[in-house]
């Protein structure tokens, strides 16, 4: 026993040795070689024989994190494309010349509602919306958290066939509608399945080269045609009455940071999520404002409500003569990056929910969700008017309330009533 | 040899049983017996004996009689007997160090008028302290240290009557100088690069970094190479957990034969198969001295001229040793253009083969209408031209790798000139394709680190299969997914995008866009555990501010 002792301790100094010029022979590694030769043969022997293969040593993975502003950019990433394609029509449609002013104020009620999430998710450090559902309602807790993950999923699927509409329109008029949604979703379940970290990791990169495809878009834009700030006015013609119903539309999508945060928000810091909320929202906030007046100011009002989406629109009538032409086709593909992105973390959201619902590995329900994902997105019958009226004032506004609004704070109220609180389950 | 017998000891105790039931105890039996026996008692790691004959046979034993054992006894005061041996493996020895440090002081110091009145238990130290003239010298204790010392290219020395022996450092071996670099080759900066021999590499190391935080620990991989590995790294500034977690994953490596730094990188890295290596190696002492600056940890190897790096990053691999050599303003636009090689490299085929198969109507017409010409008469869909023009060029590429220096180039060049031009005239190929192809293949070359430039073509490869499915669509999910897999990546636990993922000012211009370090600080990377580097140098501190303004006032 101390002459093990004694040769642990010789090994260990050997480990820290800072090595001058001789080089010291390590006997202690001779025999440690001879007595793993001797454990190898006996593995050897017991599983039968058989060649021994190098072996490399596994490392052991630590719990995901991510920082506050990953969580900020993964909230303003993940209504990007909304944001940009199809959101400046809806409200325009409702609001007219006063879409702006409906943007700055839907801005606000996200906030709200993303506040809302924040907090409750912070009572629970460490845990999701399918964990800490159970300790604030219970059995009803849980029920309502699967609603909620379900929600999700059908909202990356409707919009991706929303999007793939758009692209088959624009882009692949011959191409099969399920030879586009087949590799997004591919790709989506990749993505989701290597977890919220690398999810954190890839906003970063995404975003960047979405906002300086957006930028470069308004550029050409602005270059193209000439703004006219005078069909903004009069503000506030018709009352304010158009303007506040044509915020429950895009408040419902600003509203989609709470599943981010009540399912994302157990891998960051509790008392960054209400910062990221905000200032995620606004910087979604910034771009939908920033469509908003743009599109208005370059098209009018008639103009933009007659189109699918009034960015690619203006980008299909910009050409640099002899060089390119059909902007419009390479800003939407910028774009998908978005619509890919928005797949896989509502996805991912989805996935970590019902993982803390039956305490299964994220990984299998990503792809088992994936799989169950296929038949709504290729099923034909499924009309892509039939799943723009989902997003309309009245649908919006219904899963406004029932949904972002209600459960959240039904489960809310809940905890506040039970004075329930979460440990970290870090 | 002295651990090859203790790693086949275990077959020889299966083949002993074999044997012995095949013969009865006899024959093959008996021999791997004795050879399990011997293999038992060198782990064991026993003690010398007093006999000095013993001793001999025991080594004898232990090396087979090996050719290059070279066992010269010495007789002590007079006496007819030997009674001191000199051992030593003549390959790994340095000859000159044996006779001059060790043959030669031991035979005068033999005669009997040195050795009078000198007790026998004082010999031993005698010889130690005044006699061996060597840098170093080593008591040894038992069988098993013995035979590491003459392993390592040490002498020993064997007397009769003790239990100990003393080992003198005289390695030596034939290697190649210290010469210029092959593979990163710079217009600026030190010509030296590593060579086979840990030792000048380390001292080539320890010329650079002048500081006792310098630590180099020494490790050994494979079973049968016993293959020298130096972890390097600066003390105060690596992260402790960093280095604890290298340094358990080389011991942890189980495999025979560690022969070049690539296959310990294979064997110990993170991602095994991902196309990006989240490992760096180089071949250069500056770039090891830079990196070990920046926190991170460096692997010698012994027998191999490149030294690998962890934890790498993804912008890493646009960096190049020179960088830090020339002025700001060009080393900070030499790496965006070798990002932007990197674009092209990856993108631009596909991005070709997206425009002509599926979105024709970007392309104004004139130009189309152009492309369309060239096209006519092309056998081929664009994307099989792609990949014939693609497979035409990387065969050309490893062709002129592989030949002899003095035709290399020579058939690459007129290769690609000639067999462009014949598949242009032919019809094969249309000629704005070549054109794509050949800037693709060109661009690959901008980025400094040749292991991923193959990395890169297979990602080109697939994202053109993508391009042809799917145009730009199949171009977007492509990059997205690598974007993905990038992010998936780490490197030592640390993420393979850090430096960009924490997407900070300084991390940026310190790595994306070499920031001048006469104007900031620039800091460390995460991974340091002193971030902040060493400010600018005294003199050009504004000498009209601060104490300097005082002094001259007064």
């Amino acid at each position: 026993m101390r002459k093990k002792q004694q040769g642990r301790q010789q090994q260990g100094q050997q480990q820290q040795d800072v090595t001058a010029e001789t080089v010291e022979p390590n006997p202690q590694w001779a025999l440690q070689q001879a007595q793993n030769a001797r454990r190898r043969l006996r593995q050897q022997q017991s599983k039968g024989g058989g060649k021994q293969t190098p072996q490399a040593p596994k490392t052991v993975q630590p719990q995901p994190r991510i920082s506050g502003r990953q969580l900020m950019l993964m909230i303003a990433l993940s209504r990007f494309t909304v944001m940009v394609v199809f959101l400046p029509v809806a409200t325009t449609g409702t609001a007219g010349r006063n879409a702006w002013l409906a943007a700055v104020l839907a801005v606000l009620g996200g906030m709200v509602v993303g506040t809302l999430a924040a907090v409750l998710s912070a009572r629970f450090p460490g845990q999701s919306i399918g964990g800490f559902a159970r300790a604030a309602a219970g059995i009803p807790g849980l029920v309502l958290a699967a609603i909620y993950a379900g929600f999700y999923v059908f909202i990356a699927v409707a919009e991706t066939r929303l999007l793939t509409a758009l692209i088959i329109d624009v882009s692949l008029p011959r191409t099969p509608g399920w030879a586009i949604v087949l590799p997004i979703l591919v790709v989506a379940v990749y993505g989701a399945a290597l977890g919220p970290d690398t999810a954190g990791r890839a906003t970063e990169i995404l975003i960047t080269s979405l906002l300086a495809s957006l930028f470069l878009a308004l550029v050409l834009l602005l270059a193209s045609r000439q703004m006219e700030p005078a069909l903004l006015r009069p503000v506030l013609a018709f009352g304010i009455r158009p303007v506040l119903s044509s915020t429950i539309n895009p408040i419902f999508w600003f509203a989609m940071s709470a599943g981010l945060v009540l399912a994302l928000g157990k891998y960051c810091e509790p008392n960054r999520l209400v910062k990221s909320v905000l200032a995620g929202t606004a910087i979604s906030g910034m771009i939908l404002i920033t469509m908003a007046l743009t599109a208005t100011m370059t098209l009018g009002v008639g103009e933009v409500v007659d189109r699918f989406s009034p960015l690619l629109g203006v980008a299909r009538t910009v050409f640099f003569r002899g060089v390119v032409e059909r902007m419009d086709v390479l800003l939407l593909n910028t774009m998908m990056i978005g619509a890919i992105f928005d797949m896989t973390l509502f996805l991912l959201v989805a996935a970590v929910i019902i993982s803390d619902i039956f305490r299964v590995r994220g990984r299998a329900v990503v792809i088992v969700l994936g799989m169950l994902a296929v038949a709504p997105l290729v099923y034909r019958r499924i009309s892509v008017f039939d799943l723009l009226k989902l997003f309309d004032v009245m649908s919006s506004g219904i899963m406004l309330a029932t949904v972002h609004i209600g459960i959240v704070g039904l489960l809310l109220l809940v905890a506040l009533i039970r004075g329930k609180k979460g440990e970290s389950g870090q | 040899m002295l651990v090859t017998l203790v790693l086949v000891e275990g077959g020889c105790g299966l083949l002993s049983g074999f044997f012995s039931r095949l013969f009865g105890g006899r024959g093959g039996g008996d021999k791997r017996t004795t050879c399990s026996e011997q293999g038992r008692k060198t782990a064991g790691g026993q003690p010398l004996s007093k006999k000095l004959e013993q001793n001999i046979q025991m080594i004898r034993d232990m090396f087979y009689e090996s050719s290059d054992l070279r066992i010269k006894e010495v007789p002590l005061g007079g006496r007819k007997a030997p009674q001191l041996c000199v051992i030593h493996i003549a390959t790994l020895t340095d000859h000159d160090i044996v006779h001059r440090d060790v043959i030669n002081p031991i035979v005068v110091w033999a005669r009997p008028q040195q050795l009078g009145g000198l007790r026998h238990r004082d010999q031993v130290e005698e010889l130690k302290r005044r006699v061996l003239t060597a840098q170093s010298v080593k008591t040894v204790e038992t069988d098993t240290e013995l035979a590491g010392h003459l392993l390592e290219g040490n002498t020993v020395i064997l007397i009769a009557g003790h239990t100990s022996a003393l080992s003198v450092e005289s390695r030596g071996w034939p290697g190649r100088g210290i010469q210029e670099p092959s593979v990163e080759i710079t217009t600026r900066g030190p010509r030296l690069a590593f060579t086979e021999t840990i030792k000048d590499n380390v001292a080539l190391l320890r010329r650079r970094i002048k500081d006792p935080a310098l630590t180099i620990e020494q490790l050994h991989v494979g079973d049968k190479s016993k293959t020298d590995v130096r972890l390097c790294y600066l003390r105060d500034l690596a992260p402790k957990r960093l280095v604890d977690e290298l340094r358990r994953r080389v011991k942890a490596v189980q495999t025979d034969m560690i022969l070049d730094s690539g296959q310990l990188e294979n064997l110990i890295r993170d991602h095994p198969i991902s196309l990006f290596t989240t490992m760096r190696s180089t071949e250069r002492p500056d770039s090891v001295a830079s990196e070990l600056n920046d926190g991170r940890i460096a692997l010698l190897l012994d027998g191999t001229p490149f030294a690998l790096i962890a934890p790498s990053t993804f912008a890493a691999l646009f960096v190049s040793a020179e960088d830090h050599y020339v002025g700001f303003p060009a080393s900070s636009v030499l790496r965006i253009i070798r990002f932007v090689g990197f674009g092209l490299s990856v993108v631009l085929t596909p991005f070709y083969v997206a425009l002509t198969t599926f979105h024709q109507e970007l392309v104004p017409l004139p130009l189309l209408l152009n492309v369309a010409a060239t096209q006519t008469g092309v056998p081929f869909p664009v994307v099989v031209s792609a990949l014939i023009a693609e497979m035409v060029i990387e065969v050309l590429r490893e062709a002129g790798v592989r030949l002899p220096q003095q035709f290399g180039p020579a058939v690459s060049i007129v290769g690609a000139l000639v067999l462009g031009q014949a598949a242009v005239q032919a019809g094969f190929v249309p000629p704005g394709l070549v054109i794509v192809v050949t800037t693709a293949a060109i661009a690959s070359f901008s980025v400094p680190r040749t292991e991923v430039i193959i990395s890169f073509r297979l990602i080109r490869v697939a994202l053109l299969l993508m391009a042809s499915v799917l145009g730009f669509m199949g171009l977007v999910l492509g990059t997205v997914l690598v974007v993905y897999h990038l992010a998936s990546l780490k490197s030592l636990g640390m993420p393979y995008l850090a430096l960009y993922t924490p997407g900070r000012v300084s991390y940026l211009a310190e790595d994306y866009v070499l920031a001048p370090q006469r104007i900031k600080r620039p800091v460390r990377p995460t991974a340091a555990a002193n971030r902040v580097r060493s400010g600018p140098p005294p003199e050009l501190l504004d000498p009209t501010s601060g104490p300097h303004r005082k002094g001259t006032k007064r």
